[in-house]
């Protein structure tokens, strides 16, 4: 178990008191703002890119958190600031070269690699661990973090998730009141040990996605996936970042075709026998009477749910049972459907009901989940500080304020955490009915001009 | 003699007198100007409408509005649409521009600033009927059809007489679109000064003749009729396979049959785009030139010029045939009221669609049985030989001037402005032409344009690291960004780019590795040293790019030639044989 720092430690015991009810916001917002400044201190002796720009904006050490938001928020596109020509090449050493702008150390891998996923394997090895998302486009964003951050990255969310899972009412009552206490007394190393050995352990876990791999939402299923008695994944290989950016830009040479084909037969041609194995999954729990834990991306639920229906059998999984999503609808959005019609759906294929269903949102830049509570909002974990700027990215002040969501978020600490995202929100600091205290995202969007201007369409694809 | 003096009325011009007799084009206390639209050449105005009553609608609309997310622009009322323009420009100041160069009668009024003022524009024009907008009485056409090109030229010189003779009234459009235009004054106002020029009888004749010549035949003899091909018919499978099932005198007529071909006019909707003030009246003029019955969709960025060519027809020629088959709209794009009647089967021969990739795309979906002509999104590049480095700062400045040149066209909104400057060297040949384009970006200082607020953020996502060692240099006198300049050592995505006076140069080891970045959206490369761009021309354009033209004549044209690889007018007719 890994032993976090003095800072992050008090956030994370803030955070499990603010999701058992019982949060000081004032504190949290001190402690917060302590860990960002410890991290700006860090980025500027670490990390190149941020070190330049810093000089160019004359911001010093003791640069004020209004200072940092207001001049040191980088876009998330610093993550895919490399040339494709790079990845084109497979000039790994040359990656490396621009991993290093964003990242806090030197690093060396080996560089007589074929594919990215070979890279991103031989990065590991070094202790860099690169998380990454895909656009439409095909650019592939890398969000690189230390062992350090990786654990908080993939252990830091569990403290509270857990915690308003329960409040959610997804465990059973004894569990939850448990947890409620748990979470207001025990050091965020004990609760974690204690959520390790039970966790999830009543459920079965069906994930709709990939076993493994770096990918974005993935990450966040593999880590659900450790919790539970047993889990199916619909896709039993790891996603392969190679094959996500060969499908969009073509051209691989033999080694990345047959990754991609890999791909394809895993995802694709095997869709029809891997929903199969889920359905069979699926129906072995409700004929044992266990949990289970239905969790991908939203179109994979619809798409589970449709099987279900075009099977003829509908699923009816014990009480209890709980169905997560995240992730938007990406490039599925021609399937888009409302959310009321999803939870309609869900209830009518698995016959779970709409307060067992649950939403977070997330991005692989942060190291924070925001779970959607009864009342349709995102809640914001109280070590996350949000900032909403309008189009000009100025900060818009306010309790109400719409706009593009940046973050300034202290568990990022090998990688620049201070961030401008492609998302526009809704964010309101009014209480929440649900008692949950902090600020709220009421929706989220994507920001006008994340896909930009005149030159969009097939221009999102091209580099000059 | 009564022996009072006599006193002459003023004489007010048709144009004028007409518009200020229905309180049109004129900009009213409430910020409101009232627009005519023409449907099959008959004037519709807008019902009247209060102020309160467009204010309610649009709080209505900007309710929720996100601080990033723009205000809402058009809002239906009653029988009216309503556009909603941010006012732009500091206060007004009168010029030495001469009207030669602007068009109309007063002086033009250049903006000092280019910073939103905080006051709206209303233009309101009247709602439409969607079934009102096709032609679909085809027999309806046939005196258009059969008219001979002469007539064409008539029209052309009636409109153009009548906008000369209505020198104010050409002035005071051009003042209003100007209260709202993103387009730097200058741009604006040799928009208005091409007019006569493009209405020119001249160039419709050589366009035509250009562009629709066919077997040794010109263009005006093929749109007025069948014309005899010097071509012999060659028989069918069928005739041979049935050669012994002839008559005689079938068999003959096989060979003595002279084909004829013809350029038939077409019924054109050509929805248009507002990136250049002028891109309505090309369509518009297509349309003409190619004796066609259309309807002109106005873009909501610059319905005003459209609006006054549509008027001078009214006025100027009434009872001619393109006049009464012509319709100069606007409806929001998407209205699908409006577009599931235009993109119906049968109601259009041809759909021109230039703008957006998203309305592009929606366009082409939404019309599958229409035969569509898309002008995409595309962009221009230059490529700079390295002897452009060999001489001295002169030298160099010049061949900066040049690629200068190539960026602003249309203030770099145009679809053929150079966005990225390809330099052959390393990044200190590079770092030195950048401050040559620099130096001469400056010289455009006298001609601000406005920042939008998207534009401000990209800067700043530019500045804080999207391109990977890229050095950021942004020319800002008095803290306003006025053109920046980009060194990117490394390829970058072109949709970061935000096309607003920016170029971005990229050094390559040689000309040639440019090609690698060239596809079909880039329009136009230019390219130093003439020598080179001879030598690299077939290699570019068989790379997808349009225009391989000298550097700095990008925005330059030429009657008859291609746009986006098409000549436009032999696409808009329908190409008969008899």
């Amino acid at each position: 178990m890994t032993t976090w720092n003095r800072e992050h430690d008090l956030l994370l015991a803030e955070t499990m008191r603010w999701a058992s009810g019982v949060g000081d916001a004032a504190r949290a917002r001190e402690l917060r703002h302590a860990a960002l400044a410890m991290n700006h201190q860090r980025y500027l002796g670490r990390i190149p890119l941020y070190r330049d720009l810093a000089r160019r904006a004359h911001v010093g050490p003791d640069a004020s958190i209004e200072t940092l938001a207001a001049t040191m928020l980088l876009p998330d596109g610093i993550f895919k600031s490399y040339p494709q020509s790079y990845l084109d090449t497979r000039d790994f050493a040359a990656m490396n070269r621009w991993l290093r702008t964003i990242f806090d150390r030197d690093f060396a891998t080996r560089t007589d690699l074929a594919t990215i996923d070979e890279w991103l394997t031989a990065l590991g090895e070094h202790g860099v661990h690169a998380v990454y998302s895909s656009g439409t486009s095909g650019n592939l964003s890398f969000v690189p973090r230390d062992d350090y951050s990786w654990a908080l990255f993939r252990e830091g969310p569990l403290h509270y998730t857990m915690l308003l899972l329960a409040r959610l009412g997804v465990v059973g009552r004894w569990k939850a009141a448990v947890a409620k206490l748990a979470g207001r007394a025990l050091s965020p190393n004990r609760f974690q040990s204690i959520v390790d050995r039970l966790g999830l352990r009543d459920f079965d876990g069906v994930f709709l996605n990939f076993r493994g791999g770096n990918q974005g939402i993935q990450l966040v299923g593999h880590e659900l996936a450790t919790k539970v008695r047993r889990a199916t994944f619909l896709y039993p290989i790891d996603i392969s970042a190679t094959a996500l950016r060969t499908l969009a830009r073509g051209n691989p040479n033999a080694v990345e075709r047959a990754h991609t084909e890999a791909f394809l037969d895993a995802t694709v041609r095997q869709k029809d026998a891997n929903y199969v194995r889920v359905l069979d999954a699926l129906r072995t729990a409700a004929a044992d009477g266990q949990r289970v834990l239905v969790f991908g991306a939203p179109y994979l639920v619809k798409e589970l749910c449709d099987r279900i229906a075009a099977s003829g059998e509908r699923v009816k999984l014990p009480a209890g049972s709980v169905v997560g999503y995240g992730g938007g609808w990406k490039s599925f959005d021609g399937d888009k459907i409302s959310e009321p019609a999803l939870l309609s759906l869900i209830e009518r294929a698995m016959g779970i009901p709409p307060e067992m269903v649950v939403e977070a949102y997330s991005m692989t830049e942060i190291g924070a989940l925001m779970m959607k509570c009864e009342h349709k909002r995102f809640h914001v974990p109280p070590h996350l500080e949000t900032l909403v700027l309008d189009a000009a990215l100025e900060p818009v002040a306010g309790d109400d304020a719409a706009g593009i969501l940046a973050v300034m978020d202290p568990f990022a600490v090998s990688y620049p955490g201070f961030l401008i995202t492609g998302d526009a929100v809704v964010r309101t600091r009014r209480p929440c009915e649900c008692g949950l205290a902090g600020d709220t995202i009421l929706s989220v969007g994507r920001a006008a001009g994340a896909e930009l201007k005149g030159c969009g369409g097939i221009m999102a694809a091209v580099n000059a | 003699m009564s022996g009072f003096a006599y006193q002459a009325e003023p004489i007010v011009p048709p144009i004028q007198r007409l518009v200020d007799d229905h309180g049109w084009l004129a900009l009213d206390a409430d910020g409101i100007v009232r627009c005519p639209l023409l449907v099959h050449g008959a004037l519709i105005g807008p019902e009247p409408i209060t102020r309160s009553a467009i204010e309610r609608a649009f709080a209505a609309l900007d309710r929720g509005r996100g601080s990033a997310d723009p205000y809402a622009g058009y809002a239906r009322i009653g029988a009216c649409q309503v556009l909603r323009h941010a006012v732009i420009g500091g206060p007004s100041t009168e010029v030495d521009a001469p009207p030669a160069l602007s068009g109309g009668s007063a002086a033009p009024r250049r903006r000092k600033t280019m910073r939103p003022t905080g006051r709206w524009m209303y233009r309101v024009m009247p709602a439409l009927d969607p079934l009102a907008i096709p032609e679909r009485d085809l027999d309806a056409l046939a005196e258009l059809y059969a008219m001979p090109f002469a007539r064409v030229l008539d029209w052309l010189d009636a409109v153009r007489a009548a906008l000369a003779g209505d020198p104010d009234i050409v002035s005071r459009v051009r003042e209003l679109e100007r209260a709202t235009s993103e387009h730097p004054d200058a741009f604006l106002d040799a928009a208005f000064a091409a007019l006569p020029i493009l209405l020119d009888r001249e160039h419709a004749v050589r366009a035509v003749d250009a562009e629709l010549a066919h077997h040794g035949a010109t263009g005006r003899a093929l749109l007025d009729g069948w014309v005899a091909l010097d071509e012999r018919l060659q028989p069918g499978p069928a005739h041979l396979v049935g050669f012994n099932k002839m008559s005689d005198g079938f068999a003959r007529s096989l060979g003595t049959h002279v084909p004829t071909s013809r350029a038939m006019p077409t019924r054109q909707l050509h929805i248009t785009a507002g990136n250049s003030p002028l891109i309505p009246l090309f369509s518009l003029l297509r349309a003409v030139w190619t004796k066609s019955p259309c309807a002109i969709k106005l873009p909501s960025g610059a319905a005003l010029p459209g609006a006054l060519v549509a008027l001078a027809a009214h006025v100027a020629a009434p009872d001619h045939p393109l006049t009464r088959h012509l319709s100069v709209v606007y409806w929001r794009g998407g209205d699908d009221e409006l577009e599931r009647v235009a993109f119906a089967p049968g109601m259009f021969d041809r759909i021109v669609v230039w703008g957006e990739p998203d309305s592009v795309a929606s366009v082409k979906q939404r019309s599958r049985f229409t035969k569509v002509l898309c002008f995409n999104p595309r962009y221009g590049a230059s490529m700079i030989g390295r002897e452009a480095l060999a001489g001295d700062d002169a030298q160099l400045d010049d061949v900066a001037t040049r690629a200068v040149f190539d960026t602003m066209v249309e203030n770099q909104k145009a679809c053929i402005a150079s966005l990225v400057h390809y330099v052959e060297g390393d990044v200190a040949d590079a770092e030195r032409y950048a401050a040559a384009v620099a130096r001469a970006l400056a010289k455009w200082d006298d001609h601000p344009h406005p920042l939008l607020d998207r534009h401000r953020g990209q800067l700043r996502r530019l500045e804080r690291g999207l391109m990977m060692d890229a050095r950021v240099d942004y020319h800002a006198p008095g803290g306003e960004f006025r053109a920046g300049v980009v060194v990117a050592p490394n390829d970058f995505a072109i949709k970061d780019h935000p096309m607003c006076r920016l170029v971005v140069v990229r050094p390559v080891r040689a000309l040639a590795d440019c090609l690698g970045f060239l596809h079909h959206g880039v329009a136009t490369i230019g390219v130093y040293p003439e020598d080179r761009r001879l030598a690299l021309r077939d290699r570019i354009a068989a790379r997808g790019v349009s225009n391989i033209v000298p550097l700095g004549q990008s925005g330059c044209a030429a009657v008859g030639m291609a746009h986006d690889g098409m000549l436009v007018l032999s696409e808009l007719v329908d190409w008969k044989n008899g």
